[in-house]
């Protein structure tokens, strides 16, 4: 026998022998797993109360199809003093274990946002089958109202509670909203997030899920909430506005609709001589006219009208933005920490322990610069 | 000398990069101190340097007596070329168990959280030990192709991370604790085992190994850097709270229809620990042919496998005693005795004229 044949003896050994490792992993057929899409958490008689909502397939025939006009989930229950006790719960009481790896969002109620935010983010965050891109956000009311609402969108009623948020994220009427982004935020010196705000509308039997505002947090708790204009005044100073729309009157006539195709926005602080902070806020925007009703104006009379309200409109929305989240609640989700610590790093490092007072006295100079570049397949007046 | 196995110095250092990327990519967390933010691309190139020094002695030592460091010893004496080959020896198998360790706490941290650890040690020692055995060229072959792959890899991380790049994110270095920073620059060249294995290899390279070790440095250094970059720009702070902070941009990457991609990355990785592990296994190998006799030259390397998975399970399960042999390593004395020590007592002692030559495959 030659060096090869015992080469194949030994390397056919080699595979055998991996054979009966097979049985060294844990595995979990699919009918015991609850493939979870959507969780709520809810604080109530000092104890931790969550609702699951579960894919369960309810298809026409066979065990593998699924009718996607059902809506094909089961809501689960559970209560713990921790969460991770009122998950092995739910676990317990439905028999198959609860997979995180398709959850989809994670709903906070009302209650639970005010006495503590961070526990469930670090929960979900410590957990090695949660994307970090799930969506984390606060019910006006209940979180079980919102996961156990039956939405008939979608395959399972939390995908039209995802889709409700990645259209405000594309269409830019959510600021952040992942747990990734959240868990960003809270570890950043001003320990500051914002959640989407989420409740339903509608009928009982056809409710619809409608995003409104944010909920403004800080030191893990729930202290306000942000308006809808308040959140597009975040969006427009940390440079997340594109792809929106703005309408507004050119004149008393005419009311003009807006497409920002893109925007910049930068921070940069500055002390003076009197060591007062000012913090720069420049704010640049591209944009179409897509729209005006009214009174028609000169193609350079409406660029001019329209560039000139534009600029006024998000300098509004931005002084309320900073005005809501800065002066009132000192909750800094706007970055201008981050700023001080990149362009003033020895200003920073020296009053770190005064943050918040700086916050206080801090003075802010709005620069924005409204470029509308297009004016649609309309013909202006000085066509006709 | 002849040496049987050889390959190219561009194949060396590129199983050397992957090494290298490897033990950054899943250092095992809470064992190290790394510096924070941007001082951990100052701390980078510190270690560069400290790198570049450390191995200045040595490779005007082993310039003047050619081949490595075995060989210069075996010059010298049997018994200073026993001693080497312990030391070295020693040394690779410690390397190896360290491998397969780290991969095991990667695994069962990041991925299989409920499993045990003895099925991955083994598994993953025993694909490496095959891996040794077909020999050193095999695995250095493996290594472009693989680079290519980690390369691409990284580039569509960054590419779908992009979007999210917020120009705030990098801060300037604070060099007020400059002391810190020199503490977590030594500690990461006090981790960087691949130099011992420049020593060993030197033997079996064609081509110029200097240029090599200089492209290395230059190519593992804006690597990493890279990375870390890509970390400040995007995913910053998030990046803190996760123990294997680069497995955690590979989650939050989402690529086209691939969406996750984090089960690629892991598959690549597995890959390049396969390589790393191999090479300690034939080193160990290597080093043992020299101390054992004939007879038991094929027991050599699954007697090097055997060592390495119990010194893993070991190492696994008693997590104190795999901190205290790491607080051993990072102190750098290890690294020190075995690239600085060993090479200038070696070139002190005086040739001897008719030395014995280590057994070569």
């Amino acid at each position: 026998m030659n060096n090869s044949h015992f080469r194949r003896i030994g390397l056919s050994l080699c595979l055998l022998l991996l054979l009966p490792l097979t049985g060294c992993m844990h595995a979990i057929r699919l009918k015991d797993r609850a493939i979870v899409q959507a969780v709520g958490i809810d604080w109530k008689d000092e104890r931790y109360q969550l609702t699951f909502q579960y894919f369960v397939p309810e298809g026409s025939g066979g065990q593998t199809a699924f009718d996607a006009s059902k809506l094909n989930n089961n809501i689960i229950r559970s209560s713990g003093s921790t969460i991770t006790e009122a998950v092995s719960q739910a676990g317990r009481d439905q028999g198959r274990q609860l997979f995180f790896g398709s959850n989809r969002i994670v709903v906070l109620g009302r209650e639970m946002a005010k006495r503590d935010i961070e526990t469930p983010v670090w929960y979900f965050n410590t957990q090695q089958q949660v994307s970090p891109g799930i969506y984390l956000m606060v019910a006006q009311k209940s979180a079980e109202e919102i996961v156990s609402a039956q939405i008939a969108r979608g395959i399972v009623p939390a995908s039209a509670i995802e889709q409700a948020a990645e259209r405000g994220r594309s269409s830019r009427f959510l600021h952040g909203g992942r747990l990734i982004d959240i868990v960003m935020q809270l570890q950043g010196d001003a320990a500051a997030a914002d959640l989407p705000l989420i409740s339903l509308s509608g009928e009982e039997e056809q409710p619809q899920i409608v995003i409104s505002g944010s909920a403004l947090c800080r030191e893990g708790k729930l202290i306000d909430t942000l308006s809808e204009e308040e959140v597009l005044g975040v969006l427009w100073i940390t440079g997340w506005m594109e792809q929106g729309s703005m309408s507004f009157p050119l004149t008393e006539d005419t009311l003009c609709a807006l497409k920002i195709l893109g925007s910049n926005a930068s921070l940069r602080p500055f002390i003076d001589k009197n060591g007062q902070l000012t913090m720069e806020i420049k704010i640049s925007v591209h944009s179409a006219i897509q729209e005006t009703v009214g009174a028609s104006l000169p193609i350079s009379e409406a660029l001019r009208l329209a560039s000139q309200e534009q600029e006024k409109e998000i300098r509004r929305l931005a002084m309320r933005a900073i005005e809501k989240t800065v002066t009132q609640n000192e909750a800094d989700i706007l970055g201008l920490y981050k700023a001080l610590r990149k362009y003033e790093p020895e200003y920073y490092r020296a009053h770190r322990q005064q943050l918040p007072q700086l916050l206080q006295n801090m003075h802010f100079d709005l620069k924005i610069t409204c470029n509308i570049g297009r004016m649609g397949l309309e013909a202006g007046e000085e066509k006709r | 000398m002849k040496t049987s196995a050889q390959i190219t110095v561009t194949q060396f250092f590129i199983m050397l990069l992957l090494c290298r990327t490897y033990s950054f990519f899943t250092a095992v967390p809470g064992f190290t101190e790394p510096a924070a933010g941007s001082q951990a691309l100052i701390s980078l190139l510190l270690c560069a340097l400290l790198s570049l020094a450390a191995m200045l002695p040595a490779w005007l030592v082993l310039r003047r007596s050619g081949g490595g460091v075995l060989q210069l010893a075996y010059s010298r004496s049997q018994a200073a070329g026993w001693a080497a080959s312990t030391l070295f020896g020693l040394a690779a198998l410690f390397g190896a168990a360290e491998c397969a360790v780290q991969y095991d706490f990667f695994i069962t941290g990041a991925i299989y959280p409920d499993e045990r650890n003895i099925i991955f040690i083994l598994l993953f020692t025993l694909c490496a030990l095959y891996m040794a055995y077909m020999g050193l060229e095999a695995v250095a072959r493996l290594s472009a192709p693989l680079l290519v792959l980690l390369l691409a890899s990284l580039f569509c991380i960054i590419l779908s991370l992009s979007q999210d790049f917020d120009p705030l994110g990098m801060a300037p270095p604070d060099l007020s604790d400059f002391s810190g920073l020199l503490r977590s620059s030594y500690t990461s060249f006090a981790g960087t085992g691949e130099l011992m294995l420049i020593l060993l290899f030197l033997p079996r390279l064609k081509g110029n190994a200097v240029h090599g070790f200089l492209g290395w440095l230059i190519g593992v250094t804006a690597l990493l850097a890279l990375v870390i970059a890509t970390a400040l720009y995007t995913i910053q702070d998030y990046a803190a709270t996760q123990a294997y902070p680069f497995y955690a941009i590979a989650k939050t990457a989402l690529l086209f229809g691939f969406q996750r991609m984090d089960a690629l990355h892991m598959v690549i990785w597995t890959m390049i620990g396969l390589i790393k592990l191999s090479l300690y296994l034939y080193i160990c190998r290597q080093c043992l042919q020299n101390l054992c006799g004939p007879r038991v030259q094929r027991w050599l390397l699954p007697g090097a496998g055997a060592a390495v998975i119990l010194l893993g399970l070991i190492f696994s399960f008693y997590l104190q005693l795999f901190r205290s042999a790491c607080r051993i390593i990072f102190s750098g004395i290890p690294l020190l005795l075995l690239i600085l020590a060993v090479p200038l007592l070696l070139w002190l002692l005086p040739r001897k004229k008719e030395g014995s030559a280590p057994v070569e495959q």
